[in-house]
């Protein structure tokens, strides 16, 4: 008796895995872009009626396919979540069975110590979308914003005021040939073309332009102070606290 | 181009419309005004028949089929593929000239593409928006990349673009994905010769902005309201109309209650300053991801005897809606397909009567599907007859909404849905003749899967199209009857156009079965999912000497 009692509570462990996984599943892969409603097609492939073995769905689930619109679950999803999503998709497969799914081959993520709460402010308005231009237009953090200035994290200001106005031995100005001229932060000199951001107005544009026609010279009129003029002090102090726990 | 055109028929009100292309096809629309109407007549009626390939070009990019209006100007065409590669190509020969491809991160993993549709050409460049939400200036002679300017960080608002870039004056006016996320979207505009940022119209409110009260507490901030397609522009009235997509989450609408402004809304921005003069919302707090997002035809057209300046929108939910372009100014509505029943109907002034709408947790048969009366590819206009022509789409969906909250950047629909068979028949297409103000049909030609592909009309009395089946095929623009047809191999997803290079008339056509509504279609036609990919640019004239 004691074996089928065990035997049921390992089925009906499945089970729940499976409705656990199909919640995830209508969530967050059915959604019209992709697979569709219960796996019935979209712009993604058609799961339902297919068939997978369990090695091939966890490892696309986990790492999604580069090049493509399959995103990688690994760190929005739980492990128990992909098992899950996992399961739920044999279910619907052409075998029909909740096959196993296999134990987990990856490394269980790295326990992330909890942000404090003015860094996570911070880095909320570090990424502010409501203002068209926050600090992630120029800066990437957390594989978020675009890596044109410096890396914030690898030495955070030292103080707010650091912050309005700091060194600026990169910017230059450019003179172009038909009179133009306006601050650059140049990126690649190489047979014959310059490649350059233009910081007239942000966000910055990447500029390729011909060597002769380039001027460049050092300072320029640009000021790191007007660009972040939406951030009162109090809003840079929180942002600070965001660098400065990133580089703890 | 008004002489070419009075040259070959009777001077009438309509013909007298400087709207229709010539030897190029400089725009999306093909003009300004979105006609997809050409004066050329070489091939007509009486000699389509005689039409036969002369060549055809592979891009070698066919995941995501090819989507894209081909630009072509001075017998060059510039053709864009789904992961932003762009060919310069001799419309006589087909000999490439250049091509140039963006560098894309490996991981743009995002739900909008890949696919394109299509550039913007002039001040001696090639404008062109991409999967992670850069626009991008490449020399028009050599393919060299003169500038590039990312929008916003793709992986931050699951956004990109699309959606071909509008050249207005000296500005690159392009739209945004991101109407399905957690995003509130916007329309940008940037310097065609340094491709500095000139100016931002959000579409949805900020504090203290009016409309904002239209959001309930913080939606306004991840309320979609995408700019997914192409707008047009009145050099007249100075003014550029977009047309606004869905509010977010698309079926789910209790945490957004209000009217939702500017979602499923025609606006019109002063093309110097992005500022708004007009809106008309088509429907106010949408729940059923009907968006007003395709193209704006503009038209001079007698309303009750009195000359009027119109707009014609076709929106997402079957319904054709018709405004004064000076004003924004309901007109008309007119309904495209048979099967809508997500409102009994709209009344005089534009309101909508009787919403059905989807309820959270309980599936509902709604129609049209989300994938709209119409697609996205657009429709024509032709002077010549006054017909609005369209393609149509007979279909409907069961629609379950779940509550969601926003997560930034990620998908944001708030439901599920599964697409249907209409009641008492099979889901199909048809591709109609108009009348643009009532709606009045005069001949509709049946197609028995969805037709996806943009109308092209011309002077020669002649509308093309093509079908999935990668069928190319010209109908009698007054009476409907198929003259001709060419297989080219895989499925038609994008928009046919034509011009003239030495005397001699071309039609290209983009061939490529592609999109998120292609890829969907097995669940109707489980035979469609095996539908052949494929990327090939076809052009057609008549024999030489003929």
């Amino acid at each position: 008796m004691l074996w089928l009692l065990f035997l049921l509570a390992q089925t009906s462990g499945a089970q729940d895995e499976v409705a656990v996984g199909e919640r995830i599943f209508a969530r967050s892969c059915a959604i019209g872009y992709c697979h569709g409603s219960g796996g019935a097609a979209g712009r993604a492939p058609r799961i339902r009626g297919r068939s997978f073995t369990p090695e091939y769905l966890l490892k696309v689930t986990r790492d999604g396919i580069p090049g493509t619109a399959m995103p990688a679950w690994q760190g929005r999803l739980s492990e128990e979540e992909i098992r899950a999503v996992v399961a739920y998709m044999l279910s619907i497969s052409a075998s029909g069975s909740a096959a196993p799914v296999p134990s987990s081959p990856a490394a269980a993520p790295a326990r992330q110590v909890e942000m404090p709460p003015k860094a996570r402010a911070g880095r909320e308005l570090f990424f502010d979308a409501v203002r068209g231009i926050r600090c992630g237009t120029c800066h990437a953090l957390e594989d978020r914003g675009l890596p044109i200035g410096p890396n914030l994290a690898a030495s955070p200001p030292p103080s707010i005021d650091a912050m309005r106005n700091p060194p600026l031995n990169e910017v230059r100005t450019a003179r172009l040939a038909g009179g133009d001229e306006f601050p650059a932060l140049p990126v690649e000199n190489k047979d014959g073309w310059v490649k350059l951001y233009d910081l007239t107005v942000p966000p910055p544009v990447l500029r390729t332009l011909r060597a002769s026609e380039v001027e460049l010279s050092p300072g320029s009129r640009w000021r790191h102070a007007e660009v972040i003029a939406s951030y009162t002090d109090q809003e840079l102090e929180l942002i600070l606290a965001y660098l400065r726990w990133l580089a703890r | 181009m008004r002489t070419v055109i009075a040259a070959f028929v009777a001077a009438g009100v309509l013909l007298a419309q400087p709207g229709a292309t010539g030897k190029d096809w400089p725009h999306y629309g093909g003009l300004y005004n979105a006609w997809r109407y050409s004066a050329l007549d070489q091939i007509n009626r009486s000699n389509v028949r005689s039409l036969r390939p002369v060549w055809a070009f592979q891009t070698g990019d066919y995941d995501g089929g090819l989507q894209a209006t081909p630009i072509v100007v001075d017998g060059i065409i510039y053709l864009s593929t789904a992961h932003n590669w762009v060919f310069a190509i001799d419309g006589a020969t087909g000999r490439e000239l250049w091509q140039y491809r963006y560098p894309l991160p490996d991981n743009f993993n995002l739900i909008y593409g890949p696919w394109n549709r299509g550039v913007a050409v002039g001040f001696g460049k090639v404008f062109m928006g991409t999967l992670d939400n850069h626009v991008v200036a490449i020399d028009q002679k050599t393919g060299r990349e003169v500038w590039r300017v990312n929008v916003e960080d793709s992986r931050q608002c699951g956004c990109n673009i699309t959606g071909a870039p509008l050249l207005v004056k000296d500005k690159v006016i392009v739209g945004v994905t991101g109407g399905d996320s957690a995003h509130r979207g916007y329309l940008n505009a940037f310097d065609a010769n340094t491709g500095r940022h000139v100016w931002r119209f959000w579409t949805i409110p900020g504090p203290g902005e009016p409309g904002h009260e239209t959001w309930a507490g913080d939606s306004w901030k991840y309320g979609g309201g995408s700019t997914w397609m192409t707008g047009s522009y009145d050099p007249e009235l100075n003014l550029v109309y977009w047309a606004v997509g869905n509010p977010a989450a698309d079926f789910y609408g209790e945490d957004r209650r209000g009217d939702n402004l500017y979602t499923n809304s025609v606006v019109a921005l002063d093309a110097d300053t992005g500022k708004l003069k007009w809106y008309h919302q088509q429907i106010p707090h949408d729940v059923w991801d009907f968006d007003t997002a395709y193209e704006c035809v503009l038209l001079d057209l007698p309303v009750d005897g009195k000359m009027r300046k119109l707009l014609l929108n076709v929106n997402k939910s079957g319904y054709t809606f018709v405004v004064d372009r000076t004003n924004g100014e309901f007109v008309s509505a007119w309904p495209l397909v048979k099967h809508i029943n997500w409102v009994k109907g709209i009344g005089k002034k534009g309101e909508l009567i009787g919403r059905n709408e989807p309820e959270v947790g309980k599936p509902k048969f709604l129609c049209p599907s989300i994938g709209g009366g119409r697609s996205w590819n657009q429709g024509a206009w032709s002077p010549r007859t006054g017909w609005f022509y369209s393609t149509g789409l007979e279909w409907c969906q069961e629609v379950t909404a779940v509550k969601e909250d926003p997560v930034e950047g990620q998908p944001f629909f708030g439901g599920t849905f599964e697409w249907r068979h209409p009641p008492g028949e099979e889901a199909h297409s048809h591709l109609g003749a108009y009348d643009p103000l009532t709606g009045k049909r005069f001949w509709s030609y049946r197609y028995k899967y969805m037709l996806l592909a943009s109308v092209l009309a011309t002077a020669g009395d002649l509308v093309f199209t093509g079908d999935p089946e990668g069928h190319f095929f010209a109908l009698d623009a007054r009476t409907g009857e198929k003259l001709w047809s060419f297989q080219t191999g895989s499925g038609h997803r994008g928009s046919a156009v034509t011009y003239e290079i030495g005397g001699r008339q071309y039609i290209a056509t983009p061939s490529g079965f592609g999109s998120a509504l292609a890829g969907a279609l097995g669940q109707l036609w489980p035979e469609m999912e095996n539908f052949r990919k494929g990327s090939t640019l076809f052009v057609f004239a008549l024999p030489e000497g003929d």
